[in-house]
């Protein structure tokens, strides 16, 4: 207490105690100026205002460091520098006539507002630096590198927008959203399961924000932003100013992003579906109304905003107040009651105790077509207390012939017994015999399975027999009704599988299978029938790459690629929606030749109206083409 | 069948072979030590002894039906998810990590009546663009 009480009488005390004081007018004299500035300027122009806002920020710990060395003892013959012309030279003519009693009690008052700033200043400090050992923790524990078809899409994202530093693609199980960790090696994270849950343009579409995030280096810049909160944390007019960059930053990503991905609209969806999406689960209490995304939505979309221009009401007021309490507290004769009013609105964190409210599931149930049904499993976090052989039985055992009304009610079981129950009666309804205690649909399965596993293996033990081409269809078909091989001794070894009718397909069906070199195998080519309609979407440099889809006069539909590989590298992202806009299958190729296996998918769907959707981009020429067809399927 | 206790909270190495795990579905000690490697490179026989270990515990399941043995998370993501949220650490810091990370979408979380409306302004302006 005693080296506080020889501290406050010190020059630097003082001088420091006057800076903090004469800092409540600054700040809000630049938060005004700010605002002045922003109304003067469109709604839409972000990065005009994020540069006006950064420009604040960072003129409020300038003006703090200039008013310190202004006040300063040794400071007297240099007044006139100061920038601040009127009011400055009142109080230093003021302050400089030690004469006045009540300043001077004033002043030695203000002398003690110097270490309970400090205090602050420290304790900010040290939960900044908790902060960050989480952030680092984050990206460290719990994540695993993304597929490879990702980050190969990732790396072309990152080229194109012009980031020369390596980005890194984690999933998390612990991240909650889609965020950018780090600045010289970037890192993004995404929630685990996402990649695969979410349809693929509205991944792209996240990425592109967290990539726009990068590219500013808004990470870099958020910790200096941080610093500056950290250290004038008592003035209202500060987080204001503070919350603006926020703002106008995420507008600047945003606007990027929907820019590159040419559609605002479709950049809105995804951010929409994704903040509907399963990983968004919160976990604490969450405010109720916290979020800013219908705000940002409505900017996006460009629709004008009634509570944009009730926004700066509540930050003028402050402005207001804080002039009138450093003005009240200078005049000489009122004692200073009230350093700074502190602003709950403006708090940095702050975590309304609401119920967790019930969150409606509107997103649509995506049929995942080129990774395997397995993959499924990171999108079905709403099933999390199914056990392990439950999720098996769906993803493995059933997953090509249960229909998804029987997946999705499923999904929707609550208990062990409850599952088992349905298993059950899942073979049941399709004994042939429910007369007899054998099931012979059942055994049959078991057995294809079994069959597939035995002869259809890849050697290298990577893909099983039940996820190959051939897998696929022998369990799902039965065997082939006839068979011409062409394995032995030919450079380019295929089958041709022939049944005489399938349920979708129709009669005379002939599939041509590739078989790989280790054994494994894809549908390379539906000989017949032919289908009753074909889209294509081709894109040309020079040499073609087409990818169409095919509907078969049983409504099934097959998505395909065709390219020359030496046309270089094409991404393509594809989706069928039905006319109400739901998207029932998605299909994404980045053009890599490792994932031969995913250039073919067949899937069937029910009648009705449809839009197929392609979208083909010549990653060399950065060419788009993009294609819409309606059809039906009767 | 079932074990009757439940599996303890994982280590942060144990996590991340788990996240493997969840990610990947069912793998060989061989797949994990592949994905593990790609963001730092590890032995391959810390990662076998990582997982026996994590076995014994009841963290992973073991298949050994099959030559190469299989191994598969024994709980979903989201139970060990709920089991770290009451760790005391994520518990302080988890949640104000976010002030340091960029991100497309904020901490806060829309409302439902924000979601719709959303929704309903999403769905006014595609009428509108065709």
């Amino acid at each position: 207490m005693t080296i506080l009480q020889t501290w406050i009488h010190t020059p630097l005390a003082k001088a420091l105690g006057w800076t903090l004081f004469h800092f409540l007018w600054e700040g809000a004299a630049i938060a005004a100026l700010l605002l002045i500035a922003l109304c003067l300027c469109r709604p839409a122009a972000s990065r005009v205002r994020y540069a006006l806002a950064c420009l604040a920020l960072l003129a409020m710990p300038v003006a703090f460091g200039i008013t310190l060395a202004v006040s300063l003892p040794p400071a007297a013959p240099h007044f006139a520098v100061h920038p601040n012309v009127a009011p400055t030279e009142v109080w230093i003519a003021a302050s400089a006539g030690p004469s006045v009693p009540p300043r001077s009690t004033l002043a030695d008052r203000l002398a003690w507002a110097g270490p309970f700033w400090m205090a602050g200043v420290l304790g900010i400090l040290l939960y900044r630096i908790a902060n960050w050992m989480a952030a680092q923790r984050l990206r460290r524990v719990g994540t695993v590198t993304a597929s490879e078809c990702w980050r190969l899409r990732l790396e072309s994202l990152v080229r194109e927008a012009g980031i020369a530093r390596s980005v890194a693609l984690l999933e998390s199980c612990l991240a909650e959203v889609p965020m950018v960790i780090g600045s010289l090696r970037p890192a993004i994270l995404v929630p685990l399961g996402m990649l695969a849950g979410l349809p693929a343009e509205q991944v792209e579409a996240i990425l592109l924000h967290e990539l726009a995030h990068i590219r500013r280096a808004d990470y870099l810049v958020n910790l200096m932003q941080i610093a500056i909160e950290g250290l004038l944390f008592y003035h209202p007019a500060l987080w204001w100013v503070s919350g603006v960059v926020r703002a106008e930053r995420e507008h600047c990503c945003n606007d990027w992003a929907a820019a590159r991905l040419g559609n605002a609209h479709r950049y809105a969806s995804a951010l929409a579906t994704l903040e509907e999406s399963p990983w968004r689960a919160p976990r604490t209490a969450m405010a109720a109304n916290g979020s800013n995304l219908l705000r940002r939505i409505r900017r996006l979309l460009a629709k004008p905003d009634a509570r944009d221009l009730a926004v700066p009401v509540l930050p003028s007021m402050l402005l207001v107040i804080s002039v009138g309490v450093a003005l009240a507290a200078w005049s000489p004769d009122r004692p200073l009651r009230k350093i700074a009013k502190p602003d709950p609105a403006a708090a940095p964190v702050q975590l309304a105790q609401a119920p967790a409210a019930q969150r409606p599931r509107l997103v649509a149930q995506v049929q995942q077509m080129a990774p395997a049904p397995l993959q499924e499993s990171g999108s079905t976090s709403s099933n999390d207390s199914m056990g392990w052989p439950y999720q098996r039985w769906l993803n493995e055992d059933v997953v090509y012939i249960i229909t998804p009304e029987e997946r999705s009610a499923f999904r929707k079981l609550l208990t062990d017994a409850e599952r088992e129950q349905f298993i059950q009666q899942f073979w049941q309804r399709r004994d042939p015999t429910p007369a007899t205690s054998q099931n012979e649909f059942k055994d049959e399965h078991y057995r294809r399975i079994a069959y597939a596993n035995e002869r259809f293996s890849s050697s290298d033990g990577r893909t099983p027999g039940w996820r190959t081409g051939r897998g696929r269809f022998y369990i799902t078909y039965g065997p082939p009704d006839e068979l011409d091989d062409h394995t032995n001794g030919d450079p380019n070894p295929y089958q041709i599988w022939q049944y005489r009718y399938i349920d979708g397909f129709g009669a005379n069906v002939q599939l041509r299978f590739t078989i790989d070199p280790t054994g494994g195998s894809h549908l390379d080519q539906i000989v017949s029938p032919s289908p009753v309609a074909t889209f294509e979407a081709t894109a040309n440099s020079g040499k073609a790459r087409r990818s169409s889809v095919q509907i078969y006069p049983g409504g099934n539909v097959t998505f395909s690629i065709r390219e020359d590989f030496s046309a270089g590298p094409f991404d393509s992202i594809g989706n069928i929606r039905t006319a109400q806009g739901t998207e029932v299958a998605n299909f994404m190729d980045t053009g890599s030749q490792s994932d031969s296996l995913n250039r073919r998918s067949t899937f069937a769907l029910a009648p009705g109206s449809y839009v197929f959707s392609m979208r083909l981009k010549d990653r060399s020429t950065g060419q788009i083409h993009n294609e819409e067809y309606p059809f039906e399927v009767k | 069948m079932r074990d009757s206790h439940e599996p303890p909270r994982p280590t942060d190495a144990e996590l991340e072979i788990l996240t493997v795990l969840w990610s990947r579905g069912a793998s060989t000690v061989r797949d994990v030590h592949e994905a593990i490697c790609q963001r730092k490179p590890t032995q391959y026989t810390t990662v076998l002894k990582f997982m026996q270990i994590m076995a014994e515990k009841g963290l992973v399941r073991r298949d050994e039906k099959q030559r190469a043995h299989i191994y598969e998370a024994s709980r979903p993501q989201a139970f060990t998810q709920r089991q770290l949220a009451g760790d005391l650490l994520q518990r302080a810091f988890g949640g104000s990590a976010k002030s340091m990370v960029m991100g497309a979408l904020s901490v806060r979380k829309a409302s439902r009546e924000e979601l719709a409306e959303i929704r309903k302004l999403l769905d006014e302006y595609e009428k509108g663009s065709r």
